[in-house]
């Protein structure tokens, strides 16, 4: 007789559709995220850029392959920079394209991975939250096998030898509940949180509220929505790791936590930040079916 | 028989690895999390003050600069903290530059460096925190020379590609502000946000 431990653990539930939705919605997203940056991709990664690449690269450790080094490593061959940075962004497309289409993904994730990080780590002053959680969900498409369904590889081979990926998926589901945990647990640390302060802050900040430009000015004559408002953020991810493995309480509880990314995003314009984090959270608890969750 | 056995073995073989695997990722995540939960911890309420380091903390640090640690988390992301906007919600900066003419006349004001997308905004928005930790630094208890000409340096850079963008090569000005926006009793009371010159750059 198993514990139920076990069975939570590595009971096969045959359940793949969490992990294409993640290979494809994320594939999307590092898609369109490097998209993004490309107008000014020789500004921010070059050694013409506002901070030339080579200075970004000065403090990063010698074992950490970053793009301004592959540059200079292929100057030495007489490949100019100009051509690196080009095969750069169009292998980068590449890659994230056949994550999407599920070509060979773990392979393709693989060196994604590296390419990703050489360009964040390359340039560690213009990284922020994002970038993290980008090379952790890169290594979660290299560790679980995500071609199953909706790819190439499905496509071209009827019969897939198939693993339980249960354990990846617990993992996976345990860290998201761990990062929750943690990011309410710090919140509620600071003073300025428990009173509403941290709010006020943050709607203000200069680079925050820029596209939609709300007035919030009305708030100084309710300063309870600032203290109801830190406090529940506290709730929502302070017990994230609690509500959200309930059935009872799952999908409000992913309710709530969609709907404060949904918020980050139109106050403080973080959008892929806040996207990636929906992602995360859609792909860990919304495909939740014959599982032994609780 | 045998094949039973040998399918049984296999199976636990494989169980026994993903546990594994599964046991080191969290414990790496946990490592990484309580470390940046006891840096934001100490670096807001002990600010400059003497404190004595708690043993979790010493041991979550020690094992952070381990090096198989810091390749693993370095190059899959995982040495990443959780505490967004926590304890509390960092100092913003504000760039401004002055672009002046060959006569020395203002032409010019404007604020941040010019970028095609929004996203970029964001990342080079981020470029704050390196001065952050200069600023916190009241004491110089945490001095370090070569540091401070490197962020001198950088500055000075910044100031150099927003010249280069004009075709009028005049002076350009560079300053860097601590934006500091008032709490909600003190706006109310009018007071407004001000800006704290931190660094100057002229090139």
């Amino acid at each position: 007789m198993k514990f139920s431990g076990y069975n939570f653990l590595f009971k096969d539930s045959k359940n793949y559709d969490w992990i294409i939705f993640f290979r494809i919605s994320f594939g999307i997203f590092i898609l369109l995220h490097f998209i993004s940056i490309l107008p000014d991709f020789t500004a921010l990664f070059s050694t013409q850029g506002v901070i030339p690449s080579d200075i970004l690269d000065v403090y990063v450790p010698n074992f950490v392959i970053t793009l301004p080094k592959i540059i200079s490593y292929f100057s030495d061959y007489g490949i100019s920079e100009a051509t690196v940075l080009l095969l750069f962004k169009i292998i980068y497309i590449l890659l994230s394209v056949f994550v999407i289409v599920g070509f060979y993904p773990r392979t393709v994730v693989f060196v994604l991975l590296f390419f990703q990080i050489s360009l964040v780590k390359g340039s560690i002053f213009y990284a922020y939250g994002v970038d993290y959680f980008t090379s952790m969900s890169l290594f979660y498409l290299l560790l679980i096998p995500s071609h199953y369904k909706l790819s190439v590889h499905a496509f071209f081979n009827n019969q897939i030898k198939r693993i339980n990926i249960t354990p990846y998926r617990r993992l996976f589901q345990l860290h998201l509940t761990l990062v929750y945990f943690f990011s309410g647990f710090d919140k509620v640390l600071g003073f300025n949180w428990r009173n509403g302060e941290s709010i006020w802050k943050a709607i203000n900040l200069p680079s925050a509220n820029q596209d939609f430009n709300f007035d919030f000015s009305f708030l100084t004559d309710y300063p309870i929505i600032l203290v109801t408002l830190g406090w529940l953020t506290i709730i929502i991810e302070m017990f994230y790791p609690v509500f959200i493995w309930m059935s009872i309480s799952r999908q409000f509880w992913l309710f709530l936590i969609i709907s404060m990314h949904l918020g980050i995003a139109l106050v403080l314009n973080l959008y892929f930040f806040s996207t990636l984090m929906i992602i995360w959270n859609i792909t860990n608890f919304y495909f939740v079916k014959n599982e032994a969750t609780h | 028989m045998k094949k039973l056995i040998k399918n049984s073995f296999k199976l636990k073989f494989r169980e026994a690895l993903q546990l594994f695997v599964l046991t080191f990722i969290v414990f790496t995540v946990l490592v990484s999390a309580i470390g940046s939960t006891f840096e934001g911890y100490y670096g807001f309420y002990y600010d400059n003050i003497e404190y004595k380091e708690c043993s979790l903390s010493k041991i979550t640090n020690d094992i952070s600069r381990t090096n198989l640690f810091r390749f693993f988390s370095v190059y899959t992301g995982f040495n990443s903290g959780y505490g967004f906007f926590a304890p509390n919600v960092a100092s913003d900066f504000v760039f401004v530059f002055k672009i002046y003419d060959h006569e020395n006349k203002l032409i010019q004001i404007q604020q941040g460096v010019p970028f095609n997308s929004k996203e970029s905004e964001v990342r080079f928005g981020t470029i704050g925190t390196m001065y952050l930790e200069k600023l916190n630094d009241k004491e110089h208890k945490n001095y370090d020379e070569k540091y401070n000409k490197y962020l001198d340096i950088t500055i000075d850079e910044i100031t150099q590609y927003v010249k280069n963008t004009y075709a009028e090569k005049g002076k350009v000005e560079c300053s860097i502000f601590l934006y500091d926006y008032p709490d909600i009793f003190n706006f109310k009371a009018g007071d407004r946000e001000k800006l704290y010159l931190i660094k100057k750059s002229s090139l």
